[in-house]
């Protein structure tokens, strides 16, 4: 039981590692095969509309295109299993786009929220929204992504995670505001260490560099 | 050929086992609908005391809206609307999450996870903080 503890993180990442591969797979066999049939779907002149479903089904199909009747209902309704999958998580609208088009990308990207939630949960304990967890999360998920994909990419994945038609202005420029501070930061200190990183997060919530609509630990320098 | 099939077999057992432990690891701790039951009671949801309700009032209401069916296929803003808004966090910020318990060591959330139609899919009861 305790070897089982003490290795917990350990074998918490290979699983993680595993299952983030698996899905890759996934999403990329969804991408080829979609692909083939998106073309096939195409070539075959079938319209869209009522006779769509009908008509897909009965095309001609060869040997690389026989699967594709099964996804008839998706091709007539426009959409892919990609899509359903990406939609069943409440990405947005942007997201959806982007990570259609750059699958891995966009799996190492969410990875990486994961790794910003570990760190402000280390430092807030709870996870709650508009004050500085919410900030912390923000500039540290914008750091890593800099750090990993570059600004301008960074920028791209940020910027259509903000892209929410039912977010509240005010929450939006909040994130906005604490994303860039990321980087600016990232900008700045391209090659900072984790520790330069948290002293500096320590230092922007004491000189008020982020935004922070409802805080939580004022008093405190904005910390616990 | 039966080193392949071997293979195959051991790869789509370690897929599926994976993928069952890895879904309780991105989850996080949560409680079922009996625990929470047990834990806080079952009140039925009034959703206007639940909005400007304390923990203790939105804690014993958990148990109805976990298993509310008629709550899934909502969407966001009907949620937002009649809960108010949201304090805790699960997963992405879009998630309605409403802390129902805040102890040292111990804060749960209900969390309304939606899909990119912004209506509601699942209702889970998640230990926010601390593992």
């Amino acid at each position: 039981m305790f070897v089982l503890e003490k290795y917990k993180h350990l074998l918490q990442y290979f699983i993680m590692a595993g299952i983030s591969l698996l899905i890759l797979l996934l999403a990329l066999s969804f991408q080829v095969r979609a692909s083939v049939c998106d073309d096939w779907f195409v070539k075959s002149k079938i319209s869209k509309g009522e006779q769509c479903v009908s008509s897909c089904l009965t095309a001609r199909t060869d040997l690389s295109t026989f699967l594709c009747p099964q996804s008839c209902d998706k091709l007539c309704g426009a959409s892919s299993e990609i899509d359903h999958l990406l939609q069943s998580y409440g990405l947005t609208r942007d997201e959806i786009v982007f990570c259609r088009s750059h699958a891995s990308v966009c799996l190492a990207a969410y990875a990486l929220t994961w790794e910003a939630e570990t760190v402000c949960a280390g430092i807030y304990g709870k996870s709650s929204k508009n004050d500085e967890s919410d900030a912390c999360r923000h500039f540290y998920w914008s750091v890593l992504l800099s750090r990993k994909f570059g600004l301008k990419q960074a920028k791209t994945i940020l910027n259509a995670h903000e892209n929410t038609p039912d977010e509240p202005d005010d929450e939006r420029q909040m994130d906005l505001k604490n994303n860039s501070v990321g980087m600016m930061f990232f900008k700045t200190n391209p090659k900072s260490t984790d520790a330069e990183l948290l002293q500096f997060f320590k230092d922007g919530l004491k000189s008020n560099k982020f935004s922070i609509l409802a805080p939580k630990h004022g008093k405190n320098g904005g910390l616990p | 050929m039966i080193k392949r099939k071997v293979f195959l077999i051991s790869l789509i057992v370690f897929g599926v086992s994976a993928a069952l432990m890895a879904q309780s690891f991105w989850k996080g701790q949560t409680m079922s609908a009996n625990q929470v039951a047990e834990k806080w009671g079952q009140e039925s949801l009034d959703m206007t005391k639940f909005k400007d309700g304390d923990y203790s009032i939105k804690s014993k209401m958990a148990y109805s809206i976990l298993t509310d069916k008629s709550l899934i296929g909502k969407n966001k803003k009907y949620i937002v609307d009649n809960f108010g808004s949201y304090d805790g966090f699960y997963f992405i910020d879009s998630y309605p999450a409403y802390i129902i318990q805040d102890q040292p060591k111990e804060v749960w959330q209900i969390v309304f996870k939606i899909n990119s139609d912004r209506q509601v899919r699942e209702i889970i009861v998640h230990k926010n903080c601390c593992e």
